[in-house]
């Protein structure tokens, strides 16, 4: 296929800029006939965009990176490139964004303009995120989602959509603080370096200029800074409870996306930013990641466990699948970071899913509460066979994308020498990496638990008099969840397919960590305590 | 005689008192005259009202043509091609100073007179339908706010005590009128007797503080109080009295807590397009006036390493400068904290509007701690961010005001029902106040924290409490914004007329469109405005004061003849 020069040079400037074209076009559509002429130009927009994306993943385009001075005075340039990673992301994000707009015929109802402008000027936000090749272009991207997820969140989401809305924005925007200390904290070594150029913000020149000299302390400062505005935004525990609240308030489109794209924003920044500009002080921090990741995995699986509305549940079980990213990130090693962005794309598939299982028995039944379900089997056969699927690919099930996906960090985790303990300040906890990723195995066996349970209370038993006149699913939700179900199946049998793309990036990024990771798993000597630079270097030479 | 001959003594006597440099002041002034009279003698009294109005809008726009005429006639950077600069040989710093070296007509002064005229031209707009509704003597309005404006064009240059305190009295004075303007109202009235008593109060707190100033150096000159500064060691603790009483004069005028109580009363009292003058051109010629003040009495710390004498390795006049910066830093502070949380309560959109000032007041005073060349060319955008910002939103406040004549924050629910395009535009406006991409007030923001955080570590904690605050700010923010746009419509806007279907093009629309556009553009095109207030504050730089063994002769010189007579009979026989 031929494009015309002009497409395969501004790739990437198009796409960034496409959805927020299709955002200004909305509010010019008529909201006649129930909205029909709006539904169908989100979903043609979305697929339109979903192809344009496909080109770059299919290599039928080689994504060019584009950059020009911006604010040179303050060395800011609009950069935007891709790689691997990024254009994984960027396909989950407009594959997710199709699915989402399938699913808002039957979910949305009211004020289609405004949903289908928000969710386009998200669109462009979140693009701009993976897409971004400047640390400042990424920091605006990052503050440019929060205002459309506010409005998509307080406007068409259920009854304490106020209270979640705000408190999404307020959580967010506080993690943001620790984003702009990191970067005002840039300029401040930067300039003490006299390194101040025109392009200091560049991706490419960042690293350098961090590493000329830049202290272990400085490092490991902003190593924590980022950490925290990701982690609130992956969602870590502690910083997760602006999750639960916004999922279950969040409207089933809204949710998909939520749990599809937006917390692989904070993932993706982590590896991107935190374990690709500081390895030295992600060397020294791994042990602290590990045992977050750790206590995420497990803790919020046991909430999950006791939940009595369904798409908490889900919320929760969604949070703790996120701490496996942040195991594979904590292994140190290629193997743990493509595992890492493996889950990103898997949990990306198969939460998205979950959730439009849930939001299905909603618009159905106007109830999450589990209690008020059961022996949906025999009434709706077929939401119950995709809940049932999807369930079986979250908890792990052989064959499909979790499954090998979390395999992969279980290994990579495994066989990393990242640390041998962790020191506490007043005692050291003697946990090596493979303690925690045995720990964290709990994670999916608790998994399994709430899942089954689940789906027993829902689907088994007897049927409620009242549901007995509830229709099974529609051709578009099937539409949604077949979709799903086949992608989670086809990267269940064939993974390759998937981390083939992003694998060569991700493994650069894990290069700076040296040779470390293949070694044998017999405890060595401890290492990398803080303070200690001396070691986190000798112990890569 | 030959019309050349005729008018060369005068350009001659303008040329060389340099009052070309102000003739952006001139023209005002002129506007002003012209306008009294008018009021006095003209024949219909409606048409009279009108063309006043006419003329002080033309006025001002006729101010801001000449100012630009200026810029590129001198002060641009290519004016040096064209052989028409000032001369920059700036020891002989009379060069583009006017009135004897009390006014300096630099750049910074040309950038904040453009921001003051700019500010004036959309209030006089605003006013334009507001005055008329309301009140009967739209005529003396535009006089008042004329010569307002003329105070705040002076203040942006004075840099002698005396210059700044009549200029600073002339916008005062004038304020306190417009604010009671319509006196018939109660809230007016009130709001103009509380503003009075406070800012009579504050001026005297003021006055008494230069008078300090002057008893300390024998002078009223910046620069000669400035080089006094650097040598006088033994007045420390009166000169540190002095300075902390024009902070909390200066601070007064900013409305920065803890002197910030007039503000919400007297924003909610007072006629809205005088509430936005308050809040925007009266609030930019106070930076101006403090920023001089203050870079000019105290350099920051490298350069008083420089220049000043040592004692114990430590150059005088160091304690000084640390305890007027600790005092701004917790004035900061207290603004940044008082004027956002205390929003959070508010039901009165202007109300809401003034705590926010506060905080914004707060932030821009921590530009002012920083009296770097970055900090304060950050600060000057930010002024520019924030005149466009706010400006638009107490256009679509005046503007709602006609329309439901309601200011209560929740009679703005809904607004989306019935006016999709305004409430489109105010959450721009909101967003920008909060700091949300992709407005002028994000990058306004991120460029006045990035120069603070520059200045040292615990700057940083400084620009961590700013964002903390501003994370707080942004409830009160959205909370308009999500009234307007979910909740359901109150019974103001219920009983507002459905959308004309064509578009208006009253003066109110226009200018609320023109803020807009430059509140979406300003921040994305932010590299040439940018470079000009980086220009802008280079010329202040020029300002640099004599070496240290000149300046302790002068300081000898002045201790012996310290009668201001005599002084006053030297600056005259120097020039």
């Amino acid at each position: 296929m031929i494009l015309p020069e002009f497409i395969t040079n501004h790739y990437l400037s198009i796409l960034f800029l496409l959805p927020l074209l299709m955002a200004c076009i909305v509010p010019l559509i008529s909201e006649k006939n129930d909205g029909k002429y709006l539904h169908w130009f989100g979903i043609g927009g979305s697929a339109l965009l979903f192809l344009y994306s496909a080109l770059g993943w299919q290599g039928v385009v080689a994504p060019k990176t584009e950059q020009f001075s911006w604010i040179p005075s303050l060395g800011i340039s609009y950069a935007v490139g891709s790689d691997g990673l990024t254009i994984a992301m960027v396909l989950l994000t407009t594959f997710l964004l199709l699915m989402a707009c399938v699913a808002s015929l039957t979910n949305i109802k009211k004020r289609l303009r405004l949903y289908y402008s928000m969710l386009f000027v998200l669109t462009t936000a979140v693009l701009g995120v993976f897409i971004s090749r400047d640390f400042f272009l990424f920091f605006l991207s990052w503050e440019l989602e929060l205002i459309p997820m506010y409005l998509l969140i307080a406007i068409w989401g259920g009854p304490r959509r106020d209270y979640a809305a705000i408190k999404f924005v307020l959580y967010t925007l506080f993690g943001s603080i620790f984003l702009v200390a990191a970067i005002l904290g840039i300029y401040f070594y930067a300039q003490n370096a006299g390194v101040l150029t025109e392009t200091l913000f560049l991706f490419d020149s960042l690293p350098l200029m961090l590493g000329q000299g830049l202290p272990l302390t400085a490092q490991i400062l902003l190593f924590s800074g980022l950490f925290i505005t990701f982690a609130v935004k992956l969602p870590m525990v502690p910083f997760h409870t602006w999750l639960p609240d916004a999922h279950v308030e969040a409207p089933t489109p809204i949710s998909m996306l939520l749990a599809g794209i937006l917390l692989k924003m904070g993932a993706y920044g982590m590896l991107r930013f935190c374990f690709g500009f500081f390895p030295e002080a992600a060397s020294v921090m791994a042990p602290y990641v590990a045992l977050l990741a750790f206590i995420n995995i497990v803790y919020t699986a046991g909430v999950a466990l006791v939940q009595s509305d369904m798409k908490k549940l889900i919320a929760y079980s969604s949070v703790s699948h996120m701490g496996f990213v942040l195991l594979g990130l904590a292994a140190l090693n290629p193997l743990g970071f493509n595992g890492a962005v493996f889950v990103m794309f898997s949990h990306g598939l198969v939460s998205a899913a979950l959730f439009m299982c849930v939001g299905t028995l909603y618009t159905r039944t106007h109830s999450r509460q589990i209690a008020d379900y059961g022996g949906f089997g025999t009434q709706t056969p077929i939401i119950f066979y995709f809940f049932l699927f999807m369930g079986m690919a979250s908890l792990g099930l052989p064959l499909l994308v979790s499954f090998a996906s979390e395999s992969m960090v279980f290994y990579g985790a495994f066989v990393s020498n990242a640390f041998q303990q962790i020191p506490l300040g007043l005692f050291t906890l003697d946990w090596s990496m493979q303690t925690i990723t045995i720990l964290s195995a709990l994670g999916v066996v608790i998994g399994a638990a709430y899942l089954l349970w689940l789906l027993k209370r829902v689907f088994y038993g007897p049927l409620q008099d009242r549901w007995k006149t509830l229709p099974d699913a529609s051709r578009s939700e099937v539409f949604v969840l077949g979709t799903l179900a086949v992608l989670v199946l086809l990267y269940g049998f064939f993974p390759m397919q998937l981390t083939k793309h992003f694998e060569a990036e991700v493994s650069k990024i894990a290069q700076a960590y040296g040779k470390q990771q293949y070694v044998s798993v017999i405890p060595q000597k401890p290492c990398h305590l803080p303070g200690e630079k001396h070691t986190a270097k000798a112990s890569r030479q | 005689m030959t019309p050349e001959s005729f008018f060369n003594p005068f350009l001659q006597f303008i040329l060389k008192q340099n009052l070309h440099l102000i003739s952006p002041e001139l023209v005002v002034l002129a506007v002003l005259l012209l306008a009294i009279v008018l009021l006095a003698f003209g024949k219909n009294e409606a048409e009279r009202e009108q063309s006043v109005w006419a003329i002080s809008f033309l006025g001002t726009l006729g101010a801001i043509v000449t100012l630009i005429t200026l810029y590129i006639q001198y002060y641009a950077p290519d004016a040096a091609a064209l052989g028409s600069t000032l001369p920059q040989s700036y020891g002989n710093w009379m060069n583009q100073s006017v009135f004897f070296g009390m006014f300096e007509a630099d750049q910074f002064s040309l950038f904040v007179r453009g921001l003051i005229l700019l500010g004036t031209l959309f209030v006089i707009s605003f006013s334009r339908n507001f005055i008329k509704e309301r009140s009967e003597a739209q005529g003396e309005f535009y006089i008042i706010l004329l010569s307002a404006t003329l105070g705040s064009l002076l203040l942006s240059g004075a840099r002698d005590l005396i210059m700044l305190f009549v200029a600073l009295e002339t916008l005062s004075v004038s304020s306190y009128i417009m604010v009671g303007f319509f006196r018939n109202t109660k809230a007016s009235t009130e709001a103009a007797l509380k503003y009075l008593l406070y800012g009579g109060a504050a001026t005297a707190i003021l006055l008494f503080g230069f008078s300090l100033f002057y008893g300390l150096s024998g002078s009223t000159d910046f620069t000669q109080i400035a080089n006094h500064l650097r040598t006088a060691d033994t007045s420390y603790p009166m000169l540190a009295i002095a300075s902390v009483m024009v902070v909390g004069g200066f601070a007064f005028k900013l409305s920065a807590a803890p002197f910030h109580m007039w503000a919400p009363d007297v924003y909610e009292g007072a006629p809205t397009p005088v509430t936005a003058f308050l809040s925007v051109v009266s609030k930019v010629a106070g930076f101006a006036m403090t920023m001089r003040f203050l870079y000019m009495l105290f350099p920051n710390f490298e350069e008083l390493l420089q220049t000043s004498a040592l004692v114990d390795g430590r150059p005088i006049g160091f304690g000084l400068y640390e305890a007027v910066f600790a005092v701004i830093a917790l004035i900061a502070i207290l603004s940044m904290v008082i004027g956002n949380v205390v929003a959070l309560t508010q039901n009165n959109i202007k109300r809401l509007l003034a705590y926010s000032t506060i905080g914004h007041a707060g932030y821009m005073l921590l530009g002012l701690l920083v009296l770097s060349q970055s900090g304060l060319s950050s600060l000057l955008y930010y002024l520019l961010s924030y005149l466009f910002t706010n400006l638009g939103a107490f256009a679509v406040i005046i503007y709602f005001n006609s329309l439901t004549g309601s200011d209560d924050i929740n009679a703005y629910a809904g607004l989306v029902k019935k006016r999709p395009a305004l409430t489109l535009i105010f959450t721009i406006f909101l967003l920008s106040l909060a700091g949300m991409p992709i407005t002028a007030g994000f990058f306004g923001k991120f460029f006045l924290f990035q120069a603070v955080a520059q200045a040292g570590a615990w700057h940083l904690w400084l620009v961590v409490i700013a964002l903390l605050t501003s994370t707080i700010s942004i409830y009160y923010y959205l909370n308009v914004v999500r009234l307007m746009v979910i909740a359901e419509p109150s019974a103001e806007v219920e009983a507002m007329s459905p959308e004309p279907s064509q578009l208006s093009f009253s003066p109110v629309a226009i200018s609320l469109g023109l803020c807009a556009f430059a509140t979406l553009m300003i921040g994305v095109l932010a590299e040439p405005f940018l470079q000009l207030s980086a220009d802008s504050v280079r010329d202040m730089g020029m300002l640099q004061m004599s070496p240290v063994s000149e300046v302790q002769q002068m300081h000898e010189k002045t201790k012996k003849t310290t009668s201001s007579v005599t002084l006053i009979e030297k600056v005259i026989a120097k020039h």
